[in-house]
């Protein structure tokens, strides 16, 4: 009797921490959809499409070098407002 | 800012024309590009925007031309001048390999705006060759002035007033050798330069040269007499002059007596 109540706990338990993961990386998914949404609806702010932006440091650079001249960097967030 | 300065003309022309416009975003998304970027740069909020070489490397805040934001275009050609000044001196040395004036003020500039990229002896060396530009060199001595003020400042307990008085009083006399070594710093824009004449005043009146003193004051009140949070201290720089000149027995300083030439 002992033994078959353990065994059911075990499942139980088990099923617990599946129904766990399973919610924390549905909510990891949510998370990152939002983030994604987020960083979208930056990127439509009407002050990106105003002047030439370079998207990467990389890409700064190489203009930079290229047009002998500095670089005026601006560092903004979307995740949160 | 997004809604505001980032979007009118004048920022538009600006960014067209005098530098490269760097967009960062963090998003905490890893497949954006750069995260992370802004720790590196030294940024610890946002919005943040720093000025970079056009190898990518920060100018250091401060060492030139103010900490900014771009609000309008005044203050965002000045926030970018010391960066386009490296660029043109290290263009300049590159087309004279053989010029070594040239390339001492490459070095100047470089120990100036950048972290790290040069020591203190290239660039005192640097500031001895024949031709430099003088204004630079005058700049490399000040800051290595208020570097050591704040080196030592920084070692003092809070509460040690004596200690730093009497460090203020040291970089008072370094600045003011340097003044008299040098061309005077006339360019209001610099970070430097009310540090500069505030000490160049402090140097002068603790060695009695008044005249010194008179002038880096009358210069200091043109520049700054105008900000309310300056006006205290001026007045403690006017009362300071006048019991020096009283003890003399001189006429008292006014603004108007003062005569406003940067010359020593």
């Amino acid at each position: 009797m002992h033994c078959l109540r353990g065994k059911i706990s075990a499942i139980a338990l088990a099923l617990l921490v599946c129904a766990l993961a399973a919610d924390t990386a549905d909510a990891q998914s949510r998370n990152q959809e939002t983030l994604r949404k987020n960083y979208q609806k930056k990127l439509e702010k009407p002050f990106v499409g105003k002047v030439n932006w370079a998207r990467t440091l990389d890409e700064a650079i190489e203009r930079a070098r290229a047009e002998k001249k500095p670089i005026l960097g601006y560092f903004t967030r979307s995740y949160s407002p | 800012m997004e809604g505001g300065p980032l979007l009118e003309e004048w920022w538009v022309e600006v960014a067209s024309k005098e530098f490269v416009p760097y967009l960062n975003i963090s998003s905490q998304l890893p497949t954006t590009p750069d995260q992370n970027l802004l720790q590196r740069m030294g940024g610890r909020g946002y919005p943040y925007f720093v000025v970079l070489d056009d190898n990518g490397s920060r100018i250091v805040p401060g060492r030139s031309f103010s900490q900014f934001r771009p609000m309008n275009r005044a203050g965002t050609m000045v926030a970018v001048a010391g960066a386009q000044e490296l660029i043109a001196a290290r263009a300049n040395a590159a087309a004279a390999p053989r010029n070594p004036a040239l390339a001492a003020n490459r070095v100047l500039l470089e120990r100036l705006l950048l972290d790290g990229k040069v020591s203190t002896q290239e660039a005192a060396a640097a500031s001895e060759v024949e031709g430099i530009d003088p204004t630079l060199a005058q700049r490399f001595r000040a800051q290595e002035v208020l570097a050591e003020y704040a080196k030592t400042v920084g070692r003092l307990d809070r509460n040690d007033v004596g200690g730093r008085q009497a460090a203020f009083d040291r970089a008072g006399r370094a600045m003011l050798a340097a003044h008299k070594q040098g061309t005077p710093l006339n360019d209001t824009r610099l970070r430097v330069f009310g540090d500069y004449w505030r000490l160049v005043f402090t140097g002068a009146l603790l060695d009695g040269e008044l005249v010194t003193a008179d002038k880096a004051l009358a210069i200091y009140r043109r520049v700054f007499g105008t900000a309310a949070n300056m006006r205290e201290r001026i007045s403690k720089m006017t009362r300071d002059l006048d019991a020096a000149k009283k003890e003399r027995g001189e006429s008292n300083t006014t603004p108007a007596d003062s005569e406003e030439s940067t010359g020593s």
